[in-house]
């Protein structure tokens, strides 16, 4: 036995202390009478040369004895070495959805590390402890640090693994750290990992596994026409199994079916499908029925339609201008744009000679001649290259400019970025001072042959493509589990004045038409800035972001995880760590020493009781 | 001022103040007898000779100065409080005094564990303020070991407590043999007389060492009472039949009111 605080076994020598007070200390006050025969008492006759009298065991020394014992355990605060010691399970949990996969007897593998954690807890000495931590990007401890197997079996309870593949060394490395206070690290999986990987030696790898079959929708994408508004859906079936698989592929939106159709799909064999949908459909769920199909989580996608984000484009450009037909040329085949004229235009395409309007609201791309006068164009210069570009800009993103012989290079004398440069020659630059984003294109087109290369329709569309992006609202609406989402809530830095203070959130949509896919409503607060993060999800299903009342858009998220699909290469299996590798034996507070302070308590109301209550009765007795 | 309440059957003594049962040289005549030779011839009545022709003589009542033996019991029960010990002291000296006023030489017997035991005379009664009450025996014993010459025909005051152990009749047998008179006074303190309820108590005898723990309520009050009033009733009524007289004092109301309610009650002292 050992004891937190040892100063405190001084509490002992209360002991003797209560004893020497009942031998010597004399209940009745003495007083000397003369004729004591005639009281008529029992006389006790004292022995000679003894003061001491017979020690009297009554309740009253039995109960202070007690109490002054149990006073000084309190305050000794003891241990005992054996049962102090106790079995700190700190057990990883992978939390991959292949965990939920569930075999021929209806059990998952994460049925089975719930089975073998209780059976190792109830194996283990009374009072042991457990700490519960799931695998991910961020580990989560589930249960813990170090709470009782009741606690942790509430939460283990809820543990539903659903992510794709991730790393699990985080949730080992907290594991490691907390087992250095004493404990045993296990790792909950479904597949031994491979001996190459790196992992802590600490750690016991214990697999509960077992190889299936399964059905995965491995990739999904809703496009839409901007000018039919029909949509296309494309799809991809694997069959992970080694047997052939009759597979029913079936899409709904809300109450309806949308489209149903049955593949073939050989053993390991991965088949696209591609479907058109109505407009306007919203929200579509699609769904793989098999007969071998072990993971929910991959034989359902949801899906979002794709918005049209339409980009206004107007040519502000003279009819002789040397741009005028290029332009038009590359707009008339570039998706979802829209000719409008200035006022309403995202991105004015415009004579570089007259400078734009400064709104915060517009693009403009000013072509050259910067001078169209006749000095100023027998002045320019014709250049082969080579030329300078901003590699980072993605403008420039595809733009070779490979043989490209930039005519009518100008002198620019206003302030400007250089995007595309030769020499100390800005070709294409970025206007300062102004809040447009205004840009510069010094060539003339005429004395180029710029049009005619590649690189003219990729810088046209790189620009509509950078305005659209930087139009408010969704970019993307479906997306990956764990994958970054961004949307733009407000176009330039500063939100608009009106706009502040409202309430950005977003929440999971119950999809009221398919009664087995519910996300939770859980509505979760976003930072108001002008490009919004949403921090990668562990949860499918569709999604809704609310500006205040104002709906901004819905997105999906799914499940996709070709690697995650595959259960064949489950396996069941144990890896010891080395001996001296072993957790040590965890210490925890003794569990009695609330149960010493209330039996404290209750032996001083006894002996209270005993000497103002029951004494006095039975002396009057 | 009070004196001496002697009986008035008459007392042997020296020749004194006092009356003996005898024939003596007092003035105060007793009776008349024929001479006998050796009378002494100052007494013949002559006139009664003148009128019957014979000889007579006349005989006066012996005048005596009582012999007194007064008993101090110096054991340790008279110590249970100061007034107890000091009223014992005063009492012993006052009946000495009392008796040397009548020209007797009274002694003041210190009944203890000495035997003999030691006595202080009337010259030397200031003696007694130093007598310490320290013996463990018993008055009973004592006088079974005769340890003290009590003188025949004594006046015989004994100044205890009476609450050693004994058996009254024995004890004022031995007390009352060939005294004239024998006064008992007991003495107790108020406590002894009236105890108080005080709750659990542990009483030890001053004596034996003894001891018991009783719990000092009405019941066991009235129950030591009725055996201290059991007591002295027998002592008594054994008093009664040898002419003796008994009498309590309570130390703690002084001399002054012992000898007004007491001793004058019994009269053992009269006002003079």
């Amino acid at each position: 036995m050992e004891f937190a605080n040892p100063l405190g076994l001084f509490g002992l020598l209360a002991l003797p202390t209560i004893l020497a007070i009942h031998l010597f200390h004399r209940r009745f006050p003495p007083l000397l009478v003369a004729g004591l025969h005639l009281w008529g008492e029992e006389v006790r006759v004292p022995t000679a040369g003894r003061r001491r009298e017979r020690l009297p065991i009554s309740r009253s020394l039995i109960l202070e004895l007690l109490a002054a014992l149990l006073l000084t355990m309190v305050l000794a605060q003891p241990r005992v070495s054996d049962s102090g010691k106790v079995l700190h399970l700190i057990a990883v949990l992978d939390d991959s959805a292949s965990m939920s996969a569930v075999g021929a007897d209806e059990t998952s593998s994460r049925d089975r590390a719930v089975a073998e954690l209780s059976r190792r807890m109830e194996a283990a000495p009374r009072g042991s402890r457990a700490t519960l931590i799931l695998t991910g990007r961020r580990p989560v401890m589930l249960a813990g640090p170090a709470v009782e197997w009741d606690v942790a079996e509430v939460s283990l309870s809820d543990w539903e693994p659903t992510l794709p593949r991730h790393d699990i060394l985080p949730a080992l490395d907290m594991a490691v750290q907390l087992a250095e206070n004493g404990g045993d690290v296990v790792f909950m999986t479904d597949a031994m990992p491979a001996d190459d990987q790196p992992f802590p030696t600490e750690a016991e790898v214990v697999s509960v596994g077992e190889s299936l079959s399964n059905i995965a929708i491995t990739a999904a994408r809703w496009t839409v026409d901007s000018t039919t508004l029909v949509g296309h859906v494309f799809l991809r079936v694997k069959n992970e199994g080694p047997r052939p698989a009759t597979v029913t592929v079936e899409g709904r939106s809300r109450d309806a079916v949308v489209f149903r159709s049955k593949l073939e799909l050989s053993p390991e064999e991965e088949l696209p499908l591609e479907t058109d949908v109505a407009g306007g459909l919203g929200r579509l769920v699609v769904s793989v029925v098999a007969a071998k199909d072990s993971l929910a989580a991959d034989s359902v996608v949801s899906l979002v339609e794709p918005k049209v984000r339409t980009v206004r484009v107007a040519v502000d450009l003279p009819e002789d201008h040397s741009a005028v037909r290029p332009v038009r040329r590359v707009l008339s085949i570039a998706p979802d744009v829209e000719i409008s004229d200035t006022s309403t235009a995202h991105v004015a395409i415009a004579s570089a000679e007259t400078l734009p309007e400064s709104r915060r609201d517009l693009w403009w791309l000013g072509v050259g001649p910067v001078d169209s006068s006749d000095a100023a164009v027998k002045g320019a210069r014709d250049l082969l290259g080579p030329y300078l570009k901003e590699k980072r800009d993605p403008l420039l993103e595809g733009v070779s400019l490979g043989g490209v012989i930039w005519g009518g290079v100008q002198p620019v004398i206003i302030s400007a970025t250089p995007v595309i440069s030769a020499g100390s020659e800005l070709l294409l630059s970025r206007l300062n001072g102004t809040r447009t984003t205004a840009l510069l294109l010094n060539i003339d087109l005429g004395r180029s042959n710029l049009p005619e290369s590649p690189d003219w329709p990729i810088l046209i569309n790189n620009l509509i493509e950078q305005r659209r992006n930087s139009l408010p609202g969704l970019r993307r609406w479906n997306y990956r589990l764990n994958e970054d989402i961004q949307f733009r809530l407000f176009e330039g830095a500063i939100e608009p004045a009106e706009y502040s203070g409202r309430s950005l959130t977003f929440h999971p949509v119950v999809d009221s038409g398919d009664p087995e896919f519910v996300a939770k409503p859980d509505e979760r607060t976003l930072a108001r800035t002008a490009v919004v993060e949403i921090p990668p999800l562990d949860q499918t299903g569709f999604f809704q972001v609310n500006d205040g009342s104002d709906v901004v858009g819905e997105f999906a998220v799914n499940f996709f995880d070709p690697a995650e699909s595959n259960l064949t290469e489950l396996r069941s299996g144990n890896r010891q760590p080395p001996a001296n590798d072993r957790g040590t034996a965890y210490s925890i507070d003794n569990p009695f020493t609330w149960a010493i302070l209330t039996g404290l308590i209750l032996i001083m109301i006894l002996a209270f009781s005993d000497w103002y209550v029951v004494g006095p009765r039975r002396a009057a007795a | 001022m009070y004196q001496l309440g002697l009986p008035r059957m008459p007392v042997a003594g020296r020749s004194g103040e006092l009356l003996g049962r005898g024939t003596g040289t007092s003035l105060e005549f007793q009776e008349y007898r024929e001479y006998m030779p050796g009378d002494d011839i100052r007494h013949l009545d002559w006139s009664a000779y003148a009128r019957s022709d014979s000889l007579m003589v006349r005989l006066y009542r012996e005048e005596i100065s009582p012999r007194m033996d007064v008993l101090l019991d110096v054991s340790r029960s008279m110590s249970t409080s100061p007034a107890k010990m000091q009223i014992a002291r005063q009492l012993s000296a006052m009946f000495a005094m009392m008796a040397g006023r009548t020209g007797s030489q009274p002694s003041v017997w210190l009944v203890g564990d000495e035997v003999p035991a030691p006595s202080v005379r009337l010259e030397n009664l200031a003696m007694l303020d130093d007598v310490p009450f320290q013996a463990l025996g018993t008055m009973d014993d004592l006088l079974a070991d005769h340890a003290v010459p009590f003188k025949r025909q004594a006046i015989r005051v004994v100044i205890s407590d009476f609450l050693f152990p004994h058996e009254p009749g024995q004890l004022v047998r031995r007390l009352a043999g060939e005294a004239s008179v024998l006064w008992l006074v007991q003495v107790l303190n108020s406590w002894e007389a009236e105890p108080v309820a005080s709750g659990g108590t542990r009483l030890i005898d001053i004596e034996s060492g003894n001891e018991t723990d009783v719990y000092l309520n009405q019941q066991t009050i009235a129950e030591y009472k009725r055996r201290l009033q059991a007591l002295q009733e027998e002592t008594a009524l054994h008093c009664r039949r040898h002419h003796a007289v008994p009498v309590t004092l309570i130390a703690d109301q002084g001399l002054a009111v012992a000898c007004r309610e007491g001793l004058s009650r019994a009269e053992i002292l009269r006002a003079s």
